[in-house]
């Protein structure tokens, strides 16, 4: 019997669902810091027991560039409902749970650890055909018909994501010239709209759950989803910021930018000119620099201090280097 | 009561190294959940390290600059801005974390 002390309100949310028979068992808290409580448990009832993951939002910016927790379950719940891997959605708190907003989902083993993913001896054997899932995962994501995210045509990002950048940026009240230099690059580059196609929208190596048998297991972190040019996804994947140890293997570290694209069109997929990925490489590169903003807003303001917030702040500079040294060409 | 104050040492860069070479031989002994904040604990002292070598920052009029960027007016003269763009971050990098510095842009 394991103690729930700390974890009363979780079981009295999962008794309303499942019956006073019901317990919770095994509970862990991993230490993922960020804005959520995470709590991973095991739900038992009568003989069977089924292993579950509880995220709690605890802090949401008034301009936070992230979805609600509602609408996070429901694109999951449309994912999950056309195949894609994701962590089945359970149920979600409500108000008569008194625990905020939140939901709980199926838990899926595996690691997000990019650097254990890349370079650890477990990961050798489905190492090599990492691109080929996520090439076809996405590839199959972009392939639901795009009326399913219709609930998400209204966010900025779904009309435009280079305004919806510049909208955010404003809003930290830091003049910062060298994201300006990158939104202004974008304004002037824009690739033709394609097809607004359902988009992950945090499609990067630490959002893949990966098995040391079976390779991607899940798609986590569903916060930005959104509609739009399918190579946006794609391209957020290659992002300089998102290759860690490997900045010489474009696609998170893993493979190059062409195995990539080949993987993505084999799974159906249409055929993406790598100039347009290149393009929202840079778009990326402006969107994590004012990620890093964000969060040094939060600890400048008094909002939400702390020590990984600060640093992100500082850290902005090292990608405004990364934006810089890949609007000339000297990256890639 | 006097204003002057006197040179103290150990001196304000000693301070900061002194704490930072605690933590550093501290986190191993840390719980592993609290090693990473002590990690970033030293790496934000090391900034202040590099900072105070570095000297005052020249202060740049960065709202007239954006200003002039969003509105097109530096368009006509793009590559000048990225080049001078480029010095002002390079020199920003080599205070944050100099190792993220590709070899071309490192110093010594």
């Amino acid at each position: 019997m394991a103690d729930a002390e700390g974890f009363e309100d979780l079981l009295r949310a999962v008794r309303r669902r499942f019956g006073e028979g019901a317990r919770i068992d095994d509970i862990a808290v991993p230490t993922l810091g960020g804005s959520n409580r995470t709590v991973i448990f095991d739900l038992v009832e009568g003989g069977t027991r089924r292993r579950m993951v509880s995220r709690q939002e605890t802090y949401s910016a008034a301009n936070s560039p992230f979805l609600a927790t509602s609408l996070q379950f429901r694109a999951m719940r449309v994912a999950f409902d056309h195949g894609i891997t994701v962590p089945e959605p359970l149920f979600e708190y409500d108000a008569a749970d008194e625990m905020g907003s939140g939901f709980v989902t199926a838990f899926v083993s595996g690691e997000t650890f990019p650097k254990k993913i890349q370079t650890g001896s477990a990961f050798e054997r489905v190492r090599p055909h990492l691109v080929d899932q996520l090439g076809e995962v996405i590839a199959r994501m972009h392939a639901m018909p795009p009326e399913v995210f219709d609930f998400l045509a209204s966010m900025p990002d779904s009309h435009d994501p280079v305004g919806a950048q510049r909208e955010r940026y404003e809003s930290y009240e830091e003049p910062r010239p060298v994201v300006e230099a990158g939104l202004r690059w974008l304004e002037r580059h824009r690739p033709p709209a394609g097809a607004g196609r359902a988009l992950h929208g945090d499609f990067r190596l630490g959002n893949f759950m990966v098995d040391p048998e079976k390779g991607v297991v899940a798609l986590l972190d569903w916060e930005c989803a959104h509609l739009g040019s399918p190579a946006e996804d794609l391209g957020w994947l290659c992002t300089r910021s998102w290759r860690f140890g490997r900045p010489d293997l474009e696609a998170g570290g893993l493979a190059s930018r062409a195995a990539l694209l080949n993987a993505y069109k084999a799974a159906g997929g249409t055929a993406i000119d790598p100039d347009e990925v290149r393009y929202w490489e840079v778009f990326g590169l402006v969107r994590w620099a004012i990620l890093n903003m964000m969060q040094g807003h939060g600890h400048r303001s008094g909002e939400r201090r702390g020590l990984v917030f600060a640093a992100c702040g500082r850290n902005t500079a090292l990608v405004e280097y990364d934006l810089l040294m890949t609007m000339t060409g000297r990256y890639d | 009561m006097t204003d002057r104050l006197l040179p103290q040492t150990p001196d304000m860069a000693d301070l900061l190294r002194t704490v930072r070479e605690f933590l550093v031989a501290s986190t191993p002994k840390l719980p592993v959940e609290d090693r990473y904040q002590a990690q970033v604990a030293a790496y934000v002292l090391s900034i202040c390290e590099r900072e105070l070598a570095a000297g005052d920052p020249q202060i740049v009029d960065a709202e007239a600059l954006c200003r002039a960027i969003r509105l097109g007016e530096r368009d006509g003269d793009w590559d000048a801005l990225i080049a001078d763009l480029m010095d002002e971050t390079v020199a920003a990098v080599a205070i944050t974390k100099p190792d993220h510095l590709a070899p071309i842009h490192r110093k010594g």
